[in-house]
């Protein structure tokens, strides 16, 4: 079996993930939608983002629109094939537990 | 790190949970401006009606058709990166159900032959109100099914309470009901 991957596996980062891998064919996801999605605050997810972004996970865009600033989310072909490997983990051990 | 059967499965059904709420939250953001854009054509549109005489509404309606067309293919044409094939391909279909409803509109009329222009200023809101309710349902996205409901029944009760204000009536609860609605869907 497959080991965990615990930079994924921490309950907010899994839904960071989950949100980005689901937005994967767009262009990320704003910084302000994410933290609605997963029921974040500003802080912790600013956090959790920059663990992700540290193991390659994640892409942190930032731009302005107007005068705005706007920061931006994506997930990395790195982070994507990590999601997948993960979700796999889970799946086997909930198969290996049902036997 | 040793994770058990009973949190692994919490942490996929977590993963599901985020997964759909994303998917939904990017329905309707997708949604949104093509709804705020009809809704503003039907208040100019149905206002004109209320306006002009019936024999005049073909050419109030006309150039609001093609505006709505052009603009739905441009907010299509905006979407960026990997998006723009099928921000593209919303604009063409938004725009094509759009005449594809005004269609079966027009065809329904002419069938039924109806002399009175009442039923002309409240059928289309009943049809789109169906249109919505339906792809709301389909695309799992309830809140475009509760817009589609609005749409059908406030123009219906307009038309039964006060019939000579049908027109101001459907531009208002049909047109803002539309604009409301795409709103609404920005805040998910």
């Amino acid at each position: 079996m497959a080991e965990p991957d615990e930079v994924i596996h921490q309950s907010l980062r899994l839904k960071i993930m989950a949100a980005l891998h689901a937005a994967r064919c767009g262009d990320g996801l704003e910084f302000s939608r994410l933290k609605a999605l997963i029921g974040a605050t500003d802080g912790n997810l600013g956090s959790h983002l920059t663990t992700l972004e540290g193991a390659g996970y994640v892409a942190i865009a930032k731009d302005f629109v107007g005068r705005k600033p706007r920061t931006r989310a994506a997930i990395t072909s790195t982070g994507e094939r990590a999601f997948r490997a993960h979700t796999a983990y889970l799946r086997d051990i909930i198969d290996s537990a049902e036997g | 790190m040793a994770i058990s059967a009973g949190q692994a499965a919490a942490a996929l059904e977590e993963i599901e949970r985020t997964e759909r709420r994303t998917h939904v939250s990017g329905g309707y953001r997708a949604a949104s401006p093509y709804l705020i854009l009809w809704g503003c054509i039907w208040a100019v549109g149905y206002a004109g009606c209320g306006f002009f005489p019936a024999g005049d509404w073909g050419w109030i309606w006309l150039p609001l058709i093609v505006v709505g067309i052009g603009v739905s293919v441009w907010f299509g044409s905006r979407a960026t990166g990997a998006r723009s094939a099928k921000g593209a391909a919303n604009g063409w279909q938004a725009s094509i159900m759009a005449l594809a409803v005004m269609l079966f509109i027009g065809a329904t009329c002419f069938i039924f032959r109806v002399a009175d222009p009442l039923p002309y200023l409240v059928f289309p809101a009943l049809v789109t109100g169906l249109v919505y309710v339906f792809a709301g349902l389909l695309a799992g996205l309830p809140r475009l099914a509760s817009i589609g409901a609005a749409v059908f029944l406030l123009p219906l009760a307009g038309y039964i309470a006060a019939p000579a204000l049908t027109a101001y009536w459907v531009a208002a609860a049909g047109g803002g009901g539309l604009i409301l609605g795409g709103l609404w869907l920005r805040q998910v």
